[in-house]
């Protein structure tokens, strides 16, 4: 008997709809934050009480984001085939590499910017947006798990649509 | 690659979709090895060569340009 990695089909439903109550709450945290000015460099605000439960708020929040979207993206589609595992491996490809020459490309632009260019002038600086600081931000926020997973996501069902449409103008 | 399973199941009056659940796979997979957008796996070209009591050869056939 065939096995498979992936978890059965109704755990892509649980995902889609865990999914759109961790948006929700991310967006009630947000209004929250707002309302009590909740600032994260304070200290004090931080140790608080109010700044304790800000903090584990926010980490359920994002671990219920996690799992919702790793319930939508390794589950079974309802009809789970060598075609789909075909689309899938593919997508799972394309976005390794696409994330990875991103990676290079903002990793050496980084050195050759810093170390042949010297300092940027500030001209220079206020349009472009690439300083190092920033440089390693945007490598972190690119390997995030959720990021990886939702670009996933979105290359996978964009492919399945596009052979779906294909077959169907057949 | 060149097939002829619409017309195998032209000869056998074998609707997709029963070709499919015989093949154990969706009937967008079968309407996708027709119109050459998917390429099935060598398990699969034999369970429909073998639904079609054909041999592989007789159903799937190589173009010019696979060869280059």
């Amino acid at each position: 008997m065939k096995r498979s990695y992936l978890l059965p089909h109704i755990y892509q439903r649980i995902g889609v709809w865990m999914f759109i109550a961790a948006i929700v709450a991310l967006i009630c945290y947000a209004a929250v934050c707002m309302i009590i000015e909740f600032d994260a460099t304070d200290p004090d605000m931080l140790l608080s009480k109010r700044g304790i439960l800000v903090r584990y708020s926010n980490l359920v929040i994002c671990i219920f984001l996690w799992i919702s979207i790793l319930f939508t993206a390794f589950s079974r589609e309802r009809h789970e085939d060598e075609m789909i595992e075909s689309v899938r491996r593919k997508s799972v490809v394309n976005v390794a590499y696409t994330v990875f020459l991103i990676y290079l490309f903002i990793v050496l632009f980084g050195i050759i910017s810093d170390t042949y260019f010297g300092p940027v002038p500030t001209y220079a600086r206020n349009v472009c947006l690439l300083d190092f600081a920033s440089i390693k931000d945007f490598m972190h926020t690119i390997t995030d798990p959720t990021i990886l997973f939702l670009f996933y996501e979105a290359v996978f069902r964009t492919r399945l649509a596009r052979l779906k449409k294909a077959l169907k103008n057949e | 690659m060149n097939n002829r399973i619409r017309v195998a199941r032209a000869e056998t009056k074998m609707t997709q979709q029963q070709l499919a659940d015989s093949a154990c796979v969706s009937r967008q997979t079968i309407n996708a090895i027709e119109s050459g957008k998917f390429v099935p796996s060598t398990l699969l070209a034999l369970k429909i060569a073998r639904i079609f009591g054909k041999s592989v050869e007789e159903l799937f056939s190589l173009e010019e340009e696979d060869l280059q």
